[in-house]
């Protein structure tokens, strides 16, 4: 389990990562949200060993990442701009990461590489990015290890690559219980096959959740009141905003599913239902409550 | 797997992805090398040098080109290139932030990671370099044959240029932790080879401009050490100088303490200073200061030298401090807009760069009034300056550094030293407030020894008139002279064997002798030259001048000549050597035991001034004329700028007129500083070659006060003449001054 503890990244006078505490568990795809500065790729550079935290710890299984080979031979880190070495095949670099991941799968690297069209010879730097993307995640794969970070590594991707390796993934969870970490401000991507959610707001965490408690306790209400009925009448709801078009009012409300029912029957409005959220709504909702104006940004 | 096998995998990974750095590298010393050598081998032909000497020259060739040195520094120019280059770019992952991230994200130890880096930069030249001397060799052996000092100069040779290298190399790497982009690295690399012998030379030269009595040719700080803080120093002086075990070890311990430094640097170096221009904000700032305030030096040295006025000092301080500031500002941030951040280090460090400027122009530390009591001095000498046409270093054969001899010796009168330097203080003083007004200066050398033991040097640009008898005083003393006059201590069998005499046109002659009477020159001369005092050498010129060198001296310059010997097929014994390099003395004409003793062993001191060797003397004779003609308000004229007319010619052949005129003559080759001079007469020599006198023509003058009653008539006799021509000059002069004050008025 890779576990942060109050971890805080300051560049010169921005703090990046704030007192950001989070627990990834194995064998679950944890999805990293946030806005565009919200510390994610910060918090993924810090779980990977790259920077060091000015406060706080990283740790994999109570061993701390930062100078520690052995805790970070356990995952394979894809930034959102990978590198690869000048004028180096695809090739080359299965023989560089070989030489650092004792289980390097080669014959995998050679069969991923023949499905998904690249030629093992071919020069790096003439690849599109989407190519380049994919690579990275071959190697991330092959590289076996415990962990795979990814940072926006989606992006780039096209729709049948994406759930190419999304199944790739599921399937080395399923069958050596890799745990992917995947960064990412596209909240879309991540809805399918994120496991648990971690949402960054300016440097601060702001919920670590399983998605599925996370679309559990948060519901949209659609309602018409009955004629005469005040808004006020809806009582006993923990409503986090509310928008009215003509006589339908859309709640957004926190609460388990049948409390929220049990409310809206007891206010007997003349029409309810409740609306299954999307990840993106929840992200929507959670970033408003903080004051954050998030549809100016990602809709 | 285990760290071993990890290192080396990822040092061949490495080495392979630098290939355009050991192609580059390779092709620059194949040229430089083995096709270098061939060429020079080539050139060397049995034809020019005969079936003997082709082997061994070519081999002398081979081994120049090959060993660590001056004789072909080509190599370690290469080298020296490859350091920097190659040092910044096997780092330059640091300064991308997507190679850091990769990097630091492999489960690999920094240490490991760095000692990959580091040693395949090393690694790359060192095979490049063995692969091209190896090539070397192998044209060497085939053009000149093998030899195994061939093999040692070459052994030798890759050593030390691989040391130097690795020098350089170390320090452009510890450049490049301290950056975070590859133009500061180039930046910081220049810096660190070039900073603290510029702060040297910055010194030195604030030194010598404005204080005016600092005496420059004692090692100090910024003459010895300062220069000697930089790599590229230390391959200069090991390439000039060769490389002394002394001067291998201090390259080696540089190259383990810079190592140690940069492998603790990079540790502590944060990921996140890839693109930034300086990896720790405090060194950032210590490094800021450290370059702005000698900028502001520099600019009001420049601006001093351009404008000596204090407010163009000032200026330039000024100037060098915000330029200087703003530009490692911009560069710091990579922003133009901030320019002028930071600005209250930028006036702390202009308010330091201006103290300096203003304690130096202003002699805060009073340094150039400094005048010890009696009792605080141990011992102390001087050096007036008045003998170099002889030349006594503190080194006999090597004249170009420290002080001279003479101001090692002790000089007994005390006081009267004191009293010289007191007046050098009061003539530095009216020099700066432009009321300085004497016919002649020397450069005076003070050195006290204090209590403590610390060694102070002053220098006075001074006229001895009002002080010579205090000269006398101390240039009279035994100790003093045979401090200023080394000779005069050697033994007197080793003086007696190499002593020569030399004439007027350097034609020497050994005295023939028994023991006793070449003794007695010795001795005569000791006693004479013991007793000569500065008011004497006035009026005074030398006639003559007497080798007295030691058997060591002697010997070294005979070796010398020996090597050049077989430098030059004109090579010829020349005593002027000797003469050059300070080993002759002068005799005076008031010599006389001397001259008598030496008379004694078939030298004729001064013959040559004999009227019967001498076929005519030309004279000639400027007359002083006044050019400048002012006018006053008042409508009188004056005249100002001395100046010399059209030479009249004068030539005496009688006898009677040479002997008068050889009374007063002062020849130029071989004056003494004291010796004063006619203004006005130049006096040319004609010798008698009936008489076997090889020279034909001696230049010189009259001494001051010796012009001959003849050739004073002579002249009076043209000036009366010259007299009827100004009176003219003077009407004119007047009838303009006229019209000017007519001009004026109306």
């Amino acid at each position: 389990m890779i576990k942060a503890e109050h971890i805080t990244k300051r560049f010169d006078d921005i703090t990046a990562v704030d007192q950001v505490t989070a627990e990834i568990r194995e064998g679950y795809v944890f999805g990293l949200i946030g806005t565009n500065g919200a510390g994610k790729s910060t918090f993924l550079r810090m779980a990977s060993g790259v920077l060091k935290p000015d406060e706080g710890t990283v740790t994999i299984d109570g061993q701390p990442v930062w100078e520690n080979p052995a805790v970070k031979s356990r995952f394979f880190y894809i930034s959102d701009d990978q590198y690869f070495f000048p004028n180096s095949t695809p090739q080359e670099m299965m023989q560089f990461y070989r030489n650092l991941y004792p289980a390097f799968d080669e014959k995998r690297f050679a069969h991923l590489l023949e499905s998904f069209g690249l030629k093992k010879d071919r020069k790096i730097h003439t690849f599109s990015k989407g190519m380049k993307k994919q690579l990275s995640v071959i190697c991330g794969i092959c590289a076996g290890t415990d962990y795979l970070f990814c940072d926006e590594t989606f992006d780039g991707l096209d729709p049948v690559m994406r759930q190419t390796v999304k199944s790739l993934f599921a399937n080395d969870m399923a069958e050596r219980n890799l745990t992917p970490v995947i960064a990412s401000h596209n909240l879309r991507e991540l809805e399918d096959i994120c496991d648990h959610v971690g949402l960054l707001h300016r440097g601060g965490i702001l919920l670590s959740r399983d998605l599925d408690d996370m679309k559990l306790n948060l519901h949209k209400i659609q309602c018409v009141l009955r004629p005469g009925m005040e808004e006020s009448a809806i009582v006993g709801l923990d409503v986090v905003k509310k928008e009215q078009t003509g006589s339908i009012y859309t709640l957004t409300v926190r609460g388990e599913e049948q409390q929220v029912r049990e409310c809206m029957e007891a206010c007997d409005p003349l029409f309810y239902e409740l609306i299954p959220l999307s990840l993106e709504e929840i992200f929507i909702s959670e970033t408003e409550v903080a004051g954050y104006d998030i549809k100016a940004l990602i809709l | 797997m285990t760290s071993r096998h990890l290192y080396f995998k990822l040092l061949w990974e490495d080495v392979k992805r630098k290939s355009w750095a050991a192609a580059l590298e390779g092709l620059s010393l194949f040229f430089a090398m083995p096709v270098a050598l061939a060429m020079v081998l080539s050139n060397i032909t049995v034809e020019r040098f005969g079936e003997q000497l082709t082997q061994m020259e070519r081999q002398r060739a081979a081994i120049s080109m090959l060993k660590f040195g001056d004789s072909y520094p080509i190599v370690m120019l290469i080298l020296g290139v490859a350091a920097v280059v190659i040092g910044i770019s096997v780092f330059s992952y640091l300064h991308s932030r997507r190679q850091v991230d990769f990097y630091h994200s492999l489960p690999v130890k920094r240490e490991t990671q760095f000692a990959v880096h580091a040693s395949a930069g090393i690694l790359i030249t060192a095979a490049v370099y063995l692969l091209t001397l190896a090539m070397a060799l192998v044209v060497a052996v085939v053009g000149g044959g093998f030899s195994m000092g061939l093999l040692w100069a070459a052994a030798k040779g890759y050593l030390c240029h691989m040391l130097y290298y690795i020098l350089m190399y170390t320090v452009t790497v510890l450049a490049v932790m301290l950056t975070g982009t590859r133009i500061a690295s180039v930046l910081g690399t220049a810096v660190f080879l070039g900073y603290f012998p510029a702060l040297g030379g910055l010194v030195y030269a604030f030194c010598s401009m404005f204080l005016k009595t600092y005496y420059g040719r004692i090692p100090s700080i910024w003459t010895t050490v300062l220069p000697r803080i930089s790599p590229a120093d230390a391959m200069i002086q090991g390439i000039s100088e060769g490389v002394t075990p002394v001067r291998a070890a201090g390259a080696l311990a540089a190259i383990l303490l810079i190592g140690g430094l940069t492998l603790f640097l990079y540790k502590k170096r944060p990921s996140e200073a890839a693109g930034k221009t300086m990896t720790f904000a405090a060194a950032g700032h210590v490094i800021k200061v450290l370059m702005v305030i000698p900028f502001g030096l520099a600019g009001s040295l420049f601006f001093s030298a351009m404008n000596g006025g204090l407010g163009w000092s000032v200026f330039g301080t000024v100037v060098g401090v915000v330029v200087s500031h703003c530009v490692i500002e911009v560069i710091y941030h990579a922003d133009f807009k901030k320019l002028f951040c930071h600005e209250k280090t930028m006036a702390a460090c202009m308010a330091a760069a201006l103290a300096v400027v203003l304690g130096f122009r202003f002699d805060v530390l009073k340094y150039d009034s400094f005048l010890p009591s009696a009792e605080q001095i141990v011992s102390a000498s001087v050096d007036f300056d008045t003998d170099g046409w002889v030349t006594w270093e503190a080194n006999p054969l090597y004249y170009d550094r420290g002080a001279p001899r003479v101001l090692q010796g002790d000089a007994a009168g005390i006081e009267a030293l004191l009293s010289i330097a007191e007046e050098g203080i009061q003539q530095t003083r009216e020099r700066e407030q432009g009321i300085w007004n004497y016919q002649e200066s020397h450069y005076v050398v003070v050195r006290y020894t204090l209590k403590g033991g610390k060694k102070v040097y002053r220098a006075y640009q001074m006229a001895l008139e009002p002080v010579l008898d205090a000269a006398d005083e101390i240039y009279t003393e035994a100790g003093y002279k045979q401090a200023l006059y080394p000779g005069l201590t050697l033994p007197e069998e080793e003086a007696v064997s190499n002593m020569v005499y030399m004439d007027y046109a350097e034609n020497v002659r050994k005295p023939a002798g028994t023991q006793e009477e070449l003794a007695a020159v010795y001795q005569a001369y000791r006693e004479e030259i013991t007793a000569m005092s500065l008011s004497r050498m006035k009026t005074e010129a030398p006639i003559g001048k007497l080798l007295l060198i030691s058997d060591e001296n002697a010997q070294i310059l005979k070796v010398r000549e020996t090597r050049e010997e077989r430098q030059s097929a004109n090579w010829q014994p020349d005593y002027t050597r000797y003469w050059y390099e300070g080993f002759f003395y002068p005799i005076y004409p008031s010599f006389t035991r001397t001259i008598q003793a030496l008379s004694d062993c078939g030298i004729q001191a001064g013959d040559w001034m004999d009227p019967e060797n001498i076929e005519s003397i030309q004279v000639e004779y400027s007359q002083q004329v006044e050019r400048e003609v002012h006018v006053n308000a008042d409508g009188s004229v004056y005249y100002t700028q001395t100046s010399y007319g059209d030479p009249i010619v004068f030539n005496y052949k009688e006898p009677e007129e040479i002997r008068q005129l050889m009374e007063g003559f002062g020849a130029y080759n071989g004056k003494n500083q004291m010796q004063e001079m006619e203004n006005g007469y130049s006096v040319t020599i004609t010798m008698d070659s009936d008489k076997g006198e090889i020279q034909r023509i001696v230049a010189g003058g009259f001494l001051k006060g010796k012009v001959p009653e003849l050739v004073a008539a002579d002249a009076e006799a043209a000036d009366a003449q010259a007299a009827d021509t100004q009176t003219g000059n003077v009407g004119a002069a007047e009838e303009f001054a006229a019209d000017a004050v007519a001009t004026e008025n109306k």
